[in-house]
């Protein structure tokens, strides 16, 4: 089976921002989500996998393959759509697609043709497909994006923030086709939707400045803090108290009362009755504490 | 607060919102939900005044609102699905400018804004302009600059697109708090997990017209579902997106295995 | 077939075309958004403007001096420096460009591959240049010397120029972005096509003094040495006027420096410094924030209103950092001072007296100061970024203020600068200048009628206009309907204080109703608009 084996990754931009630090992780095929706040160091993972940047140290190997080393042979099997995905705004999508296709070195015309006119009827792109991209409304650029990492059979497939932008039918479609596809494939989904890691996700990590807090399967994750979550409606005035004396992970609202989750070992107080933890509460009780493996 | 009596809006042939009526109260948080083209946004618009109902009376506080009155807006926040901005400016520069378009005091605009910007952890350097910003940040920047003036209504058309699950949470809680000072929030979205923890009351649409109407539990009951994402699917009409998607991707597979045993 | 397994030619052959196609449709080409018709029409310009300034050049030196040699040295130094002026302006962002990197970056492309695709770009953008150059200049030369060797001594001179003045280029925007960003480059490059109009312009009128130079210049003397294309075109000398150690010498150093210089250039044009460029983007410039003194702040409070500083902050952000619009609004100002200081030269002072023709002479600079404030008018209604317009609809804001604001603004920031230009440079001709002013004064209120008149006939709010064609047809048309009046004035009420007094205060009562008119315009067109992206 097909494995991404990340070993001590660590990088440090010229400003000094310690944007990864000593990452391990291995990634076997299916679909793996990687969540995390806004400069967790998500995309820099993202793109030092995708080839488009150098660590400081550290290693990254796809089977036999050294990615940091090898990075043609990677770019071969690899589909990557960035969150800022870069267009040629004269071009119309199809001729894109085409010469993205080249590029793959997607070399019979007629192969192309039908790979291309397939990825735009998926994207449900082909009716604009004559038109420049300069034209196109940010959800068919997402679109597209999504259409030319999935050119030419990508065995590693990285997507950062694949469904902003798309409408319910669309992300639906598309967490779709990126679940059947991921069998035979490793796929990396950045995301900020804990719920897209949810439905999609064997594996997943949540990462915050720079280092993994935790890796592992989401099922094993919530069932680590089975009986470990606590919940409690409580009076506005003492929200500030609460918040002071336990480990409040969220807070929801409920007829304009907030609702408080708490991790805590043992039952808080009287008032606190044990919830089923689900896959938000793993992310929130990490985010603001230590390392977890699982 | 709002009340929406018969809101009808055609482009060319095209009827775009038809015969739409409902009502916001306040401390209220109501939901347009609905497909693409459904009319939410035209709906939105017209409650706006940015553009003219073709029939249809609309209350604002007590008081009908024509199109082309302007009083009534300096009591309306709004965040547009698209986060068109003057892209020239700096974060900064385009808060002052909203400060002037409400006629706000520019001392009492930036405390404003640099309190919902820590919040929001919105923290552009010195001399980015918006056209540098990503996705995130202009959603923040739009989301502080429609609350700037204090309105009573806040509409927020996918106001969690692009943010990460931190910053919703902190959205979620600020609107709520919001509400409980007895303010209405009124948005669309496609994210139906966070709709259904978090609103009253929706309203569902399609090609202009109300489906449905009530509290997420009155329109799960109504629609014989178990989620909201069934509900959804059950009355606009697009349950076969899962079949269809599994047989565009066992497309797709086929093609690659044909060109990899080639 | 591939025989060099590093260079995939499908890749090689994809990427030329694709980089070519962009550049046809005028993608990083700044002189196609001053027509946005066509980039077809641009690029046309382009290689016509490249056509007639070359035969222009060649022709203007053998006529002077009747030596060829002469000829080429200094024509092949002026296109050499317009070539590489333009091969930074419009096609730099095909050669060397962070985006593409990105872009490119995560395909199986090699380096070798992308950088034989990028070099074969700049061969071929500064050979099509050189093809629209050189000719012309190649055939009628060659028949007027009727020597056949020139069918290939003149292009080559051109073609070796050429990538020697693009390469000088190149480098010089790579050493300029180690210094400052990307960004802010690209602002200065705003700048350059004005630069260039009044390079354009001054030679123009220093061209009688050039003209003076070159009759007392031969080939022995040394401010030609300094010209590159002198060393260049050194073998021309060297077979036709026989050999010479200085000039072989000479001739072999300049061609070494520009071979060292060649290579520094093919080293910019490789993906690993693209991958540097694209690396450096993203440290982000920390700017200290600049104080301005509160007096000021509060007094542009007290003398403005909210509309009037919204505008005021969307005006300041447009010209600093939209290339279209700055260029535009200074290429209109500058076309106002070319036009004064050409006529200004010949017209007479108004107070003076003088012939009919010499009070008529100043007819053009009037039209095109009455032409200038409409024309900023209309560039202020128009932004990349109109949709962000939904503001103004979606808020409280008094939009006849906007309008009213819009205006005020424009005339403040763009029309009185210009018209304090004026004055001063008519103080000038005139050597007077209280004359200056009082004419500049006039011309400043029939401004305002002017643009009183484009706002009437194009309500709009700023900014809140997509970019289309036939931009300026309302004001060339209010132009036309202007000018007899104008001739009038001119001809019969402007010839003493007096006429000076009554006419100014007709414009001054004609500006006053147009303004009532405005307004009520305004009032009745704003209850109706609606915002459709």
């Amino acid at each position: 089976m097909l494995e991404l084996k990340i070993q001590n990754l660590s990088k440090t931009y010229e400003n000094g921002v310690e944007a990864l630090k000593n990452i391990d992780l291995t990634i076997s095929t299916g679909m793996f989500g990687l969540l995390g706040p806004n400069g967790a160091g998500k995309s820099t993972l993202m793109r030092t996998i995708a080839t488009l940047q150098a660590p400081d140290q550290g290693s990254i190997m796809m089977g036999d393959l050294n990615v940091l080393e090898q990075k043609q042979e990677v770019r071969k099997i690899l589909g990557y759509l960035p969150q800022e995905f870069g267009l040629y705004p004269s071009i119309t999508a199809e001729d894109m697609l085409n010469h993205f296709a080249i590029l793959k070195g997607i070399g019979d015309q007629q192969e192309r043709r039908e790979m291309v006119a397939y990825l735009l009827h998926q994207t449900d792109l082909y009716d604009h497909r004559q038109k420049k991209l300069k034209g196109y409304s940010g959800g068919m650029k997402q679109r597209l994006g999504i259409a030319q990492a999935l050119l030419g059979n990508p065995k590693l497939i990285i997507v950062d923030e694949p469904t902003a932008g798309l409408d319910l039918e669309g992300r639906s479609r598309f967490l779709n086709l990126l679940g059947e596809i991921g069998e035979s494939v490793i796929v990396i989904l950045s995301t900020h939707m804990v719920e897209d890691v949810k439905e999609l996700c064997g594996q997943m990590a949540i990462i915050a400045s720079g280092e993994v807090l935790l890796n592992g399967e989401p099922a094993k994750a919530i069932d680590a803090l089975k009986g470990k979550i606590w919940e409690k409606t409580i009076n506005k005035e003492d929200f500030k108290d609460y918040k002071g004396k336990y480990k409040v992970i969220s807070t929801a609202f409920v007829a304009g009362k907030p609702v408080l989750h708490v991790f805590c070992d043992t039952q808080p107080d009287d008032g606190f009755k044990p919830i089923e933890p689900d896959l938000k509460d793993v992310y929130f009780s990490h985010i603001n504490n230590g390392r977890t493996v699982i | 607060m709002l009340i929406v009596e018969n809101l009808a809006r055609s482009f060319g042939v095209t009827k775009a919102v038809d015969d739409l009526s409902f009502s916001v109260q306040p401390g209220e948080i109501f939901a347009l939900l609905g497909p693409n083209g459904a009319g939410k946004t035209t709906t939105i618009r017209m409650i706006l005044g940015m553009i003219k109902p073709d029939k249809g009376k609309i209350t604002f506080n007590g008081h009908p609102v024509a199109f082309g009155d302007v009083e009534y807006k300096a009591d309306i926040g709004y965040v547009p699905e698209t986060s068109h901005l003057y892209e020239n400016l700096r974060g900064e520069e385009y808060i002052k400018f909203i400060g002037n378009l409400y006629h706000l005091d520019p001392d009492r605009v930036m405390q404003t804004a640099t309190q919902m910007m820590a919040l929001l952890e919105l923290n552009p350097n010195g001399s980015q302009i918006i056209r540098e910003y990503s996705k995130g940040m202009r959603q923040k920047l739009m989301i502080i600059t429609a609350i700037l003036h204090n309105p009573s209504m806040i509409i927020l058309d996918e106001p969690f697109s692009g943010l990460d699950a931190n910053t919703v949470s902190v959205l979620k809680e600020f609107l709520r708090a919001e509400t409980r000072h007895g303010k209405a929030v009124v948005f669309c979205s496609h994210v139906l997990d966070v709709v259904e923890r978090l609103v009253d009351c929706m309203l569902v649409m399609k090609n202009g017209h109300a489906l449905a109407k009530g509290t997420p539990s009155e329109i799960m009951k109504q629609a014989n579902a178990q989620t909201l994402d069934q509900a959804f699917s059950f009355l606009t009409g697009a349950k076969n997106i899962t079949e269809r998607a599994d047989q565009n991707a066992r497309i797709i597979n086929s093609q690659s295995d044909r060109a990899a045993n080639e | 077939m591939n025989r060099n397994p590093s260079i995939d030619l499908r890749q090689l052959y994809t990427l030329v075309k694709n980089g070519l196609l962009r550049e046809w449709r005028g993608e990083s080409n700044p002189f196609s958004v001053l027509s946005k018709t066509s980039s077809l029409w641009s690029q046309l310009i382009m290689i016509g403007l490249n056509m007639v300034l070359s035969v222009a050049l060649l022709f203007f030196f053998i006529r002077i001096k009747s030596t060829l040699f002469l000829a080429l040295v200094l024509s092949g130094a002026l296109s050499m420096a317009f070539v590489g002026m333009q091969v930074l302006l419009v096609f730099i962002h095909s050669l060397i460009s962070p985006d593409d990197y990105e872009i490119i970056g995560p395909r199986p492309v090699s380096s070798k591959t992308l950088y034989v695709a990028k070099v074969l770009l700049l061969f071929i953008f500064t050979g099509i240049l050189t093809a629209s150059q050189a000719i012309i200049p190649t055939i009628v030369v060659t028949i007027i010397y009727q020597n056949p060797w020139l069918v290939l001594i003149i292009p080559v001179v051109f073609l070796i120029s050429n990538i020697t003045g693009a390469s000088i280029l190149i480098v010089m925007y790579t050493l300029a972005l180690k210094l400052i960003s990307q960004k802010r480059l690209e602002l200065f490059f705003g700048i350059i096509p004005l630069g260039m109009m009044v390079i354009f312009y001054s030679m123009s009128l220093l061209l009688s003094d050039f003209e003076q130079l070159l009759n007392h210049t031969d080939t022995s003397a040394l401010w030609l040495k300094f010209l590159p294309t002198y060393w260049l075109t050194g073998w021309y000398r060297l077979i036709f006027d026989g050999w010479s150690w200085p000039t072989a010498v000479g001739t072999a150093a300049v061609y070494l420096f520009a071979y060292f210089l060649a290579r520094s250039v093919l080293k910019y044009l490789s993906p690993e410094y693209g991958e540097y460029l694209s690396r450096t983007r993203t440290i982000k410039e920390i700017q200290p924030k600049r104080k301005i003194p509160s007096a000021l702040t509060q007094l542009w409070h007290r003398i403005t209103g909210f509309e009037d500083r919204a505008v005021a902050l969307l005006i300041k952000a447009e010209f600093s950092h939209d290339n279209h619009f700055r260029l535009n609004v200074l290429c209109f100002i500058a076309m106002g001072i070319f036009v004064t200081l050409d006529d200004g030269a010949t017209f007479v002072d108004p107070f003076i007296g003088g012939t009919l023709k010499e009070r008529m002479s100043g007819f053009f600079l009037y039209w095109m100061m009455l032409l200038l404030p409409m024309v900023i008018y209309a560039e202020v209604l128009k932004s990349n970024s109109w949709q962000g317009a939904w503001i103004f609809h979606a808020s409280p804001a008094n939009r006849l203020k906007l309008v009213t604001a819009t205006k005020r603004l424009s005339i403040l920031f763009f029309y009185l600068p210009a018209c304090i230009t004026l004055a001063t440079i008519l103080s000038f001709f005139f050597h007077n200048v209280w004359h200056a002013i009082a004419h500049s004064v006039f011309i400043f209120v029939i401004g305002l009628v002017g643009m009183t008149l484009a706002i009437i006939s194009r309500t709009r709010l700023p900014f809140a206009s997509a970019h289309a064609n036939s931009e300026f047809s309302t004001e060339i048309a209010i132009m036309m309907v202007a000018s007899f009046p104008l001739l009038v004035v001119l001809f019969f009420g402007y010839g003493s204080i007096t006429g000076w007094a009554i006419m100014t205060s007709v414009a001054y009562i004609l500006f006053r109703l147009l303004v009532l008119w405005q307004n009520s315009r305004i009032k009745s067109k704003v209850r109706h608009w609606e915002f459709m992206p």
